[in-house]
């Protein structure tokens, strides 16, 4: 038999080498940041330009996203069909997509076809074709998405929690837009947005794979050296007001779960609390074993799951939770979060943050596996303007985190009296079990 | 491009029937073990579904030397990641971990293969049976459209046929789980002449080896594993089905009989799928969401499994487009194809596209280790890119042809989720 009672203990000793990120300036300032990796015949180009949402002009919400959607309709010398076959040909993927604070554009393909596909790649940055009938179908799309997005529990929750914790700033608003906001949306404000957010100086590039690194910089010179260099452009400034405290519901029809988005701002991305915040979450909610999911799930199975997390973005960092439970057991869900909250601010256990620390830390290698993890590595240290050893530094500031630390960081950085709650689902079930007034949410 | 795609790997059988396939890659200090049940829903039988799911969830409750929750601890204290999924013929279970923690990953999977049922209670059962229930309602039951593929399936296959009820179960069979049936099911196929082991990254094999002698060779196999009867069908007419929920907008499924996972049509007809909506040119795409613009979006899809495959289109309408409309264009498409078959080039642009796919599939060691492991259950070879790739390169534009005349002059499902309030159309 073979003895099954001790818990195997790791063998050998992990030898973890950092890819290294390396950085060029192009002569009309285009930075580049890359990780050369020859391992796979794969190039993954990843254009960021800060260009989000966060920019549409008041009353036309969407507008960075449709300009989005817009770039691989035409570019160049191609219709939107030809460009689409062009890259099909490759066996490349070009993908588009646009967030609050920016607009990506990436590219796979594999390293033969690189000098083809990064002319492709080119082309739908700087040379979309933005034409008439191409914008009035993708503007019906997006139109349409909505309607559709309308209907979705998930959508609907973060849309209002948006919208009440993020008042007063762009952020209040989802990418996508609203119908109204849309469709005072026209082709001409695709082109302006385009001309004075696209330039060499409101962008990165970042390349990872197959490559030797003369030739990549002499091949990007080739194809965006030639990009105009025009103003320098800052990220949009702004600081949310105070709010919260307030529970929301959303009404649903026919829902047999609701859908729960509750949390508050907190103070924005900094070293000094952002690795005492990521331990301290991981215990109440980052992972499958932390309290509020091993609460919620595993000891009343009234949810598949639940988490919380702390996320940033360039103006203001959030803290918030996120649950999808059983329709009669909302109040519960919700009661019990806010205990847990209560909890963690009382006690932590040494071993929890040992667990905690040991778990972050090690699993820290896994983080540099595949192209998309490097790229959204590089890019994490771009947009936050991250010094260039914070991934060296990484596993040490974990390791240096103390109790004193998580409780400094529960005490101060969650309050529960600042909570908004959201509420998706249905509005008689949920107001039998809040005795106390809900408000109704339009969004 | 044929040598990458030609992995070199190691594998053996235990004596008690478990086999092991070794695949090193020392790109970065991590390892994957990734093992197949062969036991999905398909194993199943009408009342009682949903078990090879809630198996899934019960693996993770703790085994003989395990105590609940703590699987997770573990492997999340190594720096480790998990996690499991089951479909109608398999169920997967798979540690990442850093390379150091091998042992541990092992020690875990063979406590629950071997002794799982000494940590099984009632409390534990109830409590998984609320958990699944709630994941069926969170992705099925309370997201738009999310009934329609069990809608599909359930009026496609008959009753008798092992892909009749979906993987996660009926709520009323969820709700109605018995520890004994559980227990029941759990030793008629999860014994260890039933299941494949992959161990995939930063390993030495032969400590490998010895480790997993160690913990899976005193495991004794069951002979008497059921077979799974596939009854032959063809539908006798079309079947319409119309489902009124929440939704927006109109969306229409059409599901046709197609071939089963490596049959001799499979590959043309994910081909022919790629041709259909791929792509912007592909043949549904342009004509319905890009130039006619009466469908938001339009997807064609070769659905295929060890025992039978099924095609599916799916179209949703526009807003005010009727889905008799979105139907008749998609049929005038698909008589055009079966009167003047695909263009060679069409066909050539899919078989890049493909080839794609393989080369990229290779980046990430977990589902690499996944698709090895598919491969020598499906196939009895791990080392199959190549094998794989070549059956699309080997469905020439004539063949594709035939096959397109041959699965779209059956008889079909036809489903139509509508908004709770509209008419039929």
């Amino acid at each position: 038999m073979t003895n099954r009672e001790n818990i195997p203990q790791p063998n050998g000793k992990i030898e973890f080498h950092l890819p290294e990120m390396e950085r060029h300036f192009l002569d009309n300032g285009l930075k580049i940041v890359f990780i050369q990796n020859n391992k796979l015949p794969i190039v993954q180009l990843g254009m960021m330009v800060y260009a989000g949402s966060i920019h549409d002009p008041e009353g036309k919400n969407g507008l960075a996203n449709l300009t989005s959607t817009m770039l691989d309709e035409g570019a160049g010398d191609l219709s939107a069909l030809e460009f689409d076959e062009a890259v099909e040909s490759l066996g490349s993927i070009l993908n588009v997509s646009a967030d609050d604070e920016k607009i990506s554009v990436t590219m796979t393909t594999i390293s033969e076809n690189f000098e083809k596909s990064l002319s492709l790649f080119r082309d739908a940055i700087i040379f979309p074709r933005l034409e008439e009938k191409d914008f009035e179908r993708e503007k019906r799309k997006a139109v349409t998405r909505i309607l559709q997005l309308e209907q979705e529990p998930s959508y609907l929750a973060a849309s209002g929690f948006q919208k009440v914790v993020f008042n007063g700033t762009n952020y209040a608003f989802q990418s996508s837009g609203k119908i109204e906001t849309l469709e005072t949306v026209g082709v001409e404000d695709v082109r302006s947005y385009h001309k004075e957010y696209f330039s060499p100086a409101n962008a990165t590039l970042f390349a990872v794979g197959d490559f030797q690194k003369a030739d990549l910089i002499s091949s990007l010179e080739q194809y965006f050296g030639k990009w105009e260099k025009e103003k320098v452009y800052k990220m949009k400034v702004c600081a949310p007001e105070k709010a919260g405290g307030e529970i929301y519901f959303i009404h649903r029809d026919d829902s047999p779960q609701t859908e729960i988005a509750m949390g508050h701002i907190v103070s924005g991305r900094e070293i000094k609390n952002y690795f005492s915040r990521l331990t301290l979450n991981s215990i109440l909610g980052g992972q499958f074993t932390s309290r509020i999911n091993l609460n919620l799930r595993e000891k009343r199975g009234i949810t598949y799951g639940a988490h919380s997390s702390f996320s940033y973005n360039k103006n203001f960092g959030v803290f918030s939770v996120s649950t999808s439970v059983q329709d009669e057991h909302t109040k519960t869900a919700v009661d019990e979060i806010f205990k847990e909250i209560k909890n963690i601010k009382k006690e932590i256990s040494n071993d929890e943050l040992q667990f905690a620390k040991s778990s972050l830390i090690k699993r820290f290698p896994s983080q540099f596996e595949t192209y998309s993890q490097l790229i959204g590595n590089m890019a994490l240290v771009e947009l936050f303007d991250l010094p260039k050893n914070y991934f060296n530094l990484y596993p040490e500031r974990i390791k240096a985190v103390t109790l004193d630390d998580l409780y400094s960081v529960a005490q101060n950085d969650i309050n529960e009296d600042l909570i908004t709650a959201i509420l998706v689902g249905n509005k008689n079930n949920l107001q039998k079990q809040f005795d106390e007034k809900l408000i109704e949410l339009k969004l | 491009m044929a040598e990458i795609l030609n992995i070199n790997y190691e594998k053996f059988k235990l004596d008690n029937g478990l086999e092991v396939v070794l695949y090193e890659d020392k790109t970065i200090p991590i390892v994957t073990v990734n093992l197949w049940y062969k036991v999905g829903s398909a194993n199943e039988r009408k009342g009682k579904t949903g078990f090879a799911h809630l198996f899934e969830h019960m693996m993770f409750q703790g085994s003989k030397h395990i105590p609940k929750e703590k699987h997770f601890k573990y492997i999340q204290e190594a720096g480790g990641t998990l996690n499991g999924s089951t479909s109608f013929d398999r169920t997967n279970y798979y540690e990442t971990l850093p390379a150091d923690s091998l042992e541990l990953a092992l020690w875990l999977e063979s406590d629950r293969m071997g002794f799982l049922l000494d940590a099984l209670t009632q409390e534990k059962l109830d409590n998984q049976i609320g958990v699944v229930s709630n994941e069926r309602r969170e992705r099925y039951d309370n997201q738009p459209y999310g009934r329609a593929w069990e809608l599909l399936f359930s009026n496609l296959f008959p009753e008798n046929h092992p892909y009749h009820w979906p993987t996660i179960g009926w709520m009323e069979d969820i709700l109605a789980f018995k520890l004994d049936d559980i227990k029941e099911f759990f030793h008629t196929y999860y014994s260890p002449n039933n299941a494949s082991l992959v161990i995939a990254g930063d390993f030495d094999p032969e400590r490998a080896k010895a480790l997993i002698e160690r913990y899976f060779g005193e495991f004794k196999p069951n002979g008497n594993i059921p077979e799974v009867s596939v009854p032959e069908f063809a539908l006798e007419k079309n079947k319409t089905i119309i489902h009124k929920e929440n939704v927006p907008l109109p969306k229409i499924y059409l599901a046709w009989k197609s071939d089963k996972l490596y049959g001799k049509d499979d590959a043309a007809l994910d081909i022919i799928s790629e041709v259909m909506s791929g792509s912007k040119n592909s043949r549904l795409f342009k004509s319905l969401v890009f130039e006619k613009q009466i469908a938001q979006d339009i997807g064609a899809f070769q659905f295929s499994a060890k025992y039978d495959g099924v095609f599916i289109i799916v179209a949703t309408a526009k807003p005010d487009v009727s889905l008799d409309r979105i139907k008749e264009e998609i049929f005038s498409q698909i008589e055009i194809l079966k009167n003047e078959g695909p263009e060679k080039k069409e066909i050539e642009k899919a078989k890049n596209v493909i080839k794609s796919t393989f080369i990229y599939s290779l980046e990430k060691l977990n589902s690499l280790a996944d698709i090895i492991n598919g491969y020598n259950c499906n196939l009895g070879e791990p080392n199959s890119f190549n094998y794989d790739l070549n059956r699309y390169y080997e469905a020439d534009d004539r063949f594709i042809g035939q096959t397109i005349k041959k699965y779209f002059s059956q008889n079909y499902v036809e489903l139509r989720i509508i908004p709770k309030e509209e008419n039929d159309k």
